[in-house]
């Protein structure tokens, strides 16, 4: 098989690959790469990702690492199959660019310290670290703010359909909807909605399911 | 119609746009936005990046913030054969891709902290805290030493030739080099050092900082 993904289900970065590669229907071949017991870190797999972290790709010859690049190859070079989630118009493409870089540079940094507070310490039967819950929480109000004035001009973060920048978000959204930050999102009729559309997407669905099993 | 480029001259995101327009011969106006002042926060330019930063691009009607997706639409833009700052083929794409992405998810934050706690919270009159500065640091060597690997098999960071991927290192290895005081951490790795060298002494590069003087 052409392609293959080494990583673990429940990380937030593999389910970023996997969503992608569900939207546009492609197989792959799954290697699950245990992180309990270290499995990044052997000389094996540093061979394959450099800094011994998941998710990483491999279509014939080529291996990528960095979940967002891996997105992106995977919405060019397959552009004809499953659902679109690039524009070829330069301007739209630049805006959706914009919007991947809001997702990464803004949101991210935010929200996933408070997926990972809220939702994967209490997994892993560590204690959440309350200060860091409260001071990342203002910061992702004042994000969600900003979403919130655009997605009321804008259907999808990146113009009117959905595309990567909706898609980037999804892993650690849907985390964040089992935790008290949910009320985040609630709180802002057009990000709520936003939320709902995508995580209600087939794909999305399908990787909720493989997290399950 | 000349590019409208908003932010300081001095200021690492600004640069990297800057340092990319000028390789690809675009002209531009720059506007120099005063960060001392908080003129970044006013309703005049929280129209053009809503989140108060910098910098923000306006091209006759069109706008857009966020350096790496500026310069991603002027790489894709003004793609020539004389100039291929995001590779030749899909896979070249892919690999300046995954390390625009390290090094916006892994070198990029960490220098950030440093700047924060080592120039920006000094002159502010608030005290560096030192322990966040070692533990940065100790991670940035982490890091440099997977670059060094990487550049010891491959002259730039996607392959054989200059791409985005080297260009957005630019600004932040520059205040490595400089304020940062950990010039050791680039002279003390070989390959990384060559790299430095090489980079740094592109004509582009060397206007942004004359555009600074």
């Amino acid at each position: 098989m052409a392609i293959k993904v080494h990583g673990l289900p429940f990380s937030i970065a593999t389910q970023r690959v996997l969503v992608t590669l569900a939207e546009k229907e492609l197989d792959y071949e799954f290697v699950y790469i245990d992180l309990a017991t270290g499995q990044q870190k052997t000389e094996d797999f540093v061979k394959l990702h450099p800094f011994g972290q998941v998710p990483v790709l491999e279509d014939g010859d080529l291996t990528l690492f960095e979940s967002r690049a891996i997105a992106q190859y995977i919405a060019h070079t397959y552009a004809d199959k499953g659902n679109p989630l690039i524009t070829s118009n330069p301007k739209k493409m630049a805006i959706l660019s914009v919007w991947t870089e809001v997702e990464a540079q803004r949101f991210d940094p935010q929200a996933y310290k408070l997926a990972y507070e809220l939702v994967i310490k209490p997994i892993l039967g560590r204690t959440t670290d309350e200060a860091i819950v409260t001071e990342h929480e203002g910061k992702l109000a004042e994000v969600l703010d900003v979403y919130e004035a655009h997605l009321t001009q804008s259907k999808y973060l990146g113009g009117d359909s959905f595309t990567l920048a909706d898609l980037h978000h999804l892993p650690v959204i849907n985390y964040l909807m089992g935790s008290k930050i949910k009320a985040l999102f609630d709180a802002r009729p057009h990000v709520s909605a936003w939320c709902a559309d995508i995580l209600a997407r087939p794909a999305w669905q399908k990787i909720i399911a493989l997290m399950k099993h | 119609m000349v590019v409208k480029v908003y932010g300081p001259a001095y200021a690492a995101c600004p640069q990297r746009v800057l340092t990319c327009l000028i390789e690809l011969g675009v002209e531009f106006e720059l506007v120099s936005i005063d960060l001392e002042s908080g003129e970044q926060k006013s309703p005049k330019l929280l129209l053009l990046q809503p989140f108060g930063l910098v910098p923000a691009i306006e091209d006759g009607d069109f706008r857009l913030f966020e350096s790496r997706a500026i310069i991603r639409y002027y790489a894709a833009k003004y793609a020539s054969s004389s100039i291929e700052l995001l590779g030749n083929t899909l896979e070249e794409r892919a690999l300046t891709d995954q390390w625009l992405e390290v090094e916006a998810q892994n070198y990029n934050p960490l220098v950030y902290n440093l700047v924060l706690q080592l120039m920006v919270l000094p002159r502010s009159g608030h005290r560096t805290d030192m322990t966040v500065v070692q533990n940065c640091k100790t991670k940035l060597e982490k890091v440099l030493d997977v670059y060094e690997q990487r550049l010891s098999k491959s002259k730039y960071l996607a392959g054989d030739s200059f791409t985005l991927a080297d260009l957005s290192h630019l600004p932040n290895t520059r205040f490595l080099m400089n304020e940062g005081g950990l010039e050791h951490l680039v002279k003390e790795r070989k390959s990384v050092h060559s790299w430095w060298t090489d980079i740094s002494s592109r004509p582009a590069w060397k206007k942004v900082m004359e555009l600074n003087n």
